[in-house]
């Protein structure tokens, strides 16, 4: 029962992401300027990267190649977030009235709000920077295997963040009927997962496994790939990735109750 | 004799639309902080790694104190009101009711944006300014003062007219966010928004000084900070004075063609 809803909310969410990409490209100038702003924006941690490298020696215990690695990961994952949610397009909707046509349809509020439409160009950050992650694990030496564990790691964060940003969304909203502070943290977020936690030092990197989770969905990642991370805090990673996405999915539903739409 | 009342009048109701969501305004300012402070992080960590006492000709506290800073004046100088205030006039057909005002438009659309503007001035950048001296010890001459404002006056102009020309682009496309925003995105770059212009490689370096952008961050940070020498950055602000007149007469031009093509929703 649980897997047929399941299978039916992920065909309703490919059925709408057809429907948008079919809109987005009715305009094919306009796509192709979005595509330009996704890559340049995917170019910026790059720049800021290589620079760095070019004028220092870096990061401590970190050599170019393993930072480009990391700060790949950290655009894919953000470039699939900015491609499910769009934090002013939703706020929009609400405020509109036009999320409560869509919350009539047959399927779970979570479902609904993933499958409203985010940055559809952001597939071009995310693929890019696939690319990259391909051509810096090349340059590393790093074999297929370990990268099982490397995609499942990400899986779980990139669902817990988007989850966590999934309730921001609607707090913000129902707190302060705006949605630039979410953007902004959004952006925040996305620019500090792409640098180690150790350079935050032990509180920062406390805030972002424990409150802010982006070092579960790029760092321990990475880091499962570039050196090794022990049982204990692969442990802790995956038990923090549970609980924040149980309590962000429970925190969205709860906050849904206050919802009332422009108008309402 | 000018109608200064007119003009007031504009501005307030731009201060009021910037401040209807003054928490989430807050709030998004307290996240454009925490990112200065990620830069700040990664070069405490390059600089502890590298062991030198300068990078680039830049100490520590000069390049600690760039990043907050350039964040602060990237909220005045980088700034698509004017674009996005004119694509949503146009989409919504609102600009044809600017032909019967007392005011042009360029000057309507001008004034609502410097309000909406003038609330990140007063609530970031002076704040901002008064903490840098404070904490970083930036010792601010009334040379530098003076030269720091000028060159922030005359980037807000460039701005302006940049983003007008862009904003003028939806009499043709309709829909330019695209447009805007990777207008900002190239901005900040090229403007030593992300890295300070002078840890770009020499030719890179000496290109970005040449273009407009150079004078939105990085100059008017780098004459607050003693990075460039009030000589050279008054040669920075002599170009970027060129550039502000050759594109203030490219969109007063640009406009006077664009203005006979305007067609508002019902034809």
């Amino acid at each position: 029962m649980t897997s047929n809803r399941l299978a039916q909310s992920i065909r309703f969410f490919f059925l709408a992401q057809r429907y948008y990409w079919k809109d987005f490209l009715v305009y094919r100038a306009q796509a192709v300027v979005w595509a330009l702003y996704s890559l340049i924006n995917f170019l910026f941690s790059y720049v800021a990267i290589t620079v760095i490298y070019n004028v220092s020696s870096g990061i401590s215990g970190w050599s170019y190649f393993q930072m480009l690695f990391l700060v790949s990961t950290a655009s894919l994952v953000f470039g699939t977030i900015n491609y499910v949610l769009s934090p002013d397009w939703i706020n929009q909707l609400m405020r509109r009235g036009g999320m409560d046509t869509r919350l009539i349809r047959p399927y779970g509020r979570a479902t609904i709000y993933l499958s409203a439409e985010g940055s559809l160009s952001s597939i071009v950050s995310a693929f890019g920077a696939f690319v990259v992650l391909i051509y810096s694990a090349f340059r590393l030496g790093l074999g297929p295997a370990p990268f099982i564990g490397y995609l499942l790691l990400l899986a779980i964060g990139t669902v817990t963040l988007t989850l966590m940003l999934l309730m921001l969304i609607v707090a913000a909203y129902v707190v302060v009927r705006g949605s630039s502070a979410v953007s902004r943290m959004l952006s925040f977020m996305s620019q500090a997962s792409s640098y180690p936690l150790p350079v935050y030092g032990i509180v920062g990197q406390l805030i972002f496994t424990l409150v802010i989770p982006i070092g579960v969905a790029s760092y321990y990642p990475s880091e499962l790939v570039l050196t090794s991370v022990g049982a204990l805090t692969l442990a802790v990673v995956l038990l923090v990735s549970v609980a924040i996405s149980t309590v962000s999915y429970l925190g969205f539903n709860r906050l849904m109750r206050h919802y009332t739409s422009g108008g309402g | 004799m000018i109608d200064l009342h007119k003009y007031s009048a504009i501005m307030v109701a731009g201060f009021k639309q910037e401040l209807v969501y003054r928490l989430d305004y807050f709030f998004s300012l307290v996240f454009r902080i925490l990112t200065a402070l990620v830069a700040i992080f990664v070069w405490i960590t390059v600089f502890r790694t590298t062991g030198a006492s300068s990078i680039g000709g830049l100490t520590p506290d000069v390049l600690y104190a760039y990043f907050f800073i350039a964040n602060a004046i990237s909220i005045f100088t980088i700034n698509d009101t004017v674009a996005s205030n004119m694509q949503d006039d146009i989409q919504s057909g609102n600009i044809t009711t600017s032909v019967v005002r007392p005011v042009k438009y360029p000057t309507l659309i001008f004034f609502n944006a410097l309000a909406n503007n003038f609330v990140g001035l007063l609530t970031v950048l002076i704040p901002f300014m008064i903490i840098i001296i404070l904490v970083a010890h930036v010792s601010i001459t009334p040379v530098t003062l003076s030269l720091f404002i000028l060159e922030i006056i005359t980037a807000y102009l460039i701005t302006s007219a940049l983003y007008f020309i862009i904003g003028s682009l939806a009499v043709y496309l309709v829909n330019i966010w695209g447009i805007i925003s990777v207008a900002d995105s190239l901005y900040l770059l090229l403007g030593g928004g992300v890295i300070p212009l002078i840890l770009f490689p020499g030719w890179a370096s000496q290109i970005l000084l040449l273009l407009p952008s150079q004078l939105s961050v990085y100059t008017p940070a780098a004459t607050l900070l003693g990075i460039i020498s009030p000589s050279a950055a008054i040669g920075y602000l002599f170009a970027g004075v060129v550039w502000a007149v050759v594109l203030v007469v490219l969109a007063a031009l640009w406009w006077k063609k664009v203005s006979q093509n305007i067609t508002s929703v019902g034809g």
